[in-house]
């Protein structure tokens, strides 16, 4: 199991670095290497380290430990094909890591980070029409039933699209410098891990790249299903690749706007979802 | 936190992780248990792996809660 861990966080780092190139090529600069993330959690690693005053000690580390927890078990229930639900679950666990690590903090920007977290919880809105929808579709929220309705009946990428655009701007409300990065933007400094340094940092950075590893490969699964390892890889890299397009095309929006959208989303994909239960 | 103790549950928990996996492989252990073993481990061992790293630069005593 352990080998899965360290090879999604691996991964998800890489696949962070890929992100930061393509904005930047978008954007016509040449961009850090796409290793550089990788580097920068190592280099993290080794740096002195230490909590600060100002910090509450035992939510400041334990935050570092949950964030950990919680994509490790998302990962394991992937790889055990257990319940959506639960997965879905784990993802809204992760609103108490933001907001445990601004809170944590002494940082008035970090707490602001915080504060934005609670305003963006409408991100988990479009989550909810996403998991209702498959569930309407498929009649089970199980991966291996998921993974064997998309057997039959083909990708539910067509059969489901506004659940898959749905679950997509859910990732592209998690992914760095996106259009709903408002926890982290940079008039607050890093937002919310503004005042994790050190270790700390670096464990986080290894975290949200499981996180990103994670909700990408989900996404896979559940919409594309069964497809073998290397075009499960090929499928996560291009939504990658997508997801920093959107991020480099797209102006950061200013907390209420973004919580606009993606009630609006949420909104829209709710209609269909009664369409189809009333009407389909 | 001293260092010898960080070094013990880095290397403690390291060694179930690895034994848990193989167990896992192997079906002496069945996955869901060797899963939830492996999410409760993951972090003390990262995180203890993490501080021994940030150690060589500080050397002796780790700055941990309560220091």
């Amino acid at each position: 199991m352990i080998e899965y861990i360290i090879a999604a966080m691996f991964a998800g780092l890489l696949l962070h670095g890929i992100h930061r190139k393509v904005i930047a090529r978008i954007q016509g600069r040449p961009g850090p290497p796409i290793w550089q993330e990788i580097l920068h959690t190592l280099k993290f690693l080794g740096k002195e380290s230490w909590i600060p005053k100002t910090a509450s000690q035992g939510v400041y580390v334990a935050v570092v430990g949950i964030s950990i927890a919680i994509w490790t078990a998302a990962l394991m229930l992937l790889i055990t094909q257990e319940s959506l639900l639960l997965l879905f679950a784990l993802y809204v666990l992760h609103k108490i890591v933001e907001h445990g690590i601004g809170l944590a903090s002494g940082s008035p920007y970090a707490k602001f980070g915080a504060i934005r977290s609670v305003v963006s919880a409408a991100s988990e809105l479009p989550l909810l029409s996403s998991v209702a929808l498959i569930y309407l579709i498929t009649g089970s929220l199980m991966l291996r039933d998921i993974e064997a309705y998309q057997a039959i009946n083909g990708p539910l990428l067509i059969v489901a699209f506004p659940a898959a655009v749905a679950l997509y701007l859910v990732i592209l409300s998690k992914i760095h410098y996106g259009p709903f990065s408002i926890v982290e933007a940079k008039e607050i400094v890093s937002g919310y891990w503004t005042e994790h340094f050190g270790v700390w940092r670096g464990l986080m950075n290894a975290a949200f790249g499981l996180k990103t590893f994670v909700l990408l490969y989900t996404f896979v699964v559940v919409f594309i299903g069964p497809i073998g390892l290397p075009l499960t890889l090929l499928a996560i890299l291009i939504l990658m690749i997508t997801l920093s397009f959107v991020c480099a095309a797209t102006p950061m929006l200013s907390p209420y706007d973004s919580v606009t959208v993606q009630t609006l989303t949420t909104g829209l994909i709710a209609i269909y979802i009664i369409y189809l239960g009333v009407f389909a | 936190m001293k260092r010898h103790y960080v070094q013990l549950i880095a290397i403690i928990s390291g060694i179930l992780l690895i034994v848990l996996s193989v167990a896992g492989h192997q079906d002496i252990v069945q996955v869901p248990v060797a899963a939830v073993l492996s999410i409760v481990l993951a972090p003390v061992f990262l995180i203890s792996v993490g501080l021994l790293f940030s150690a060589e630069v500080i050397d002796g005593d780790i700055p941990f809660m309560g220091y």
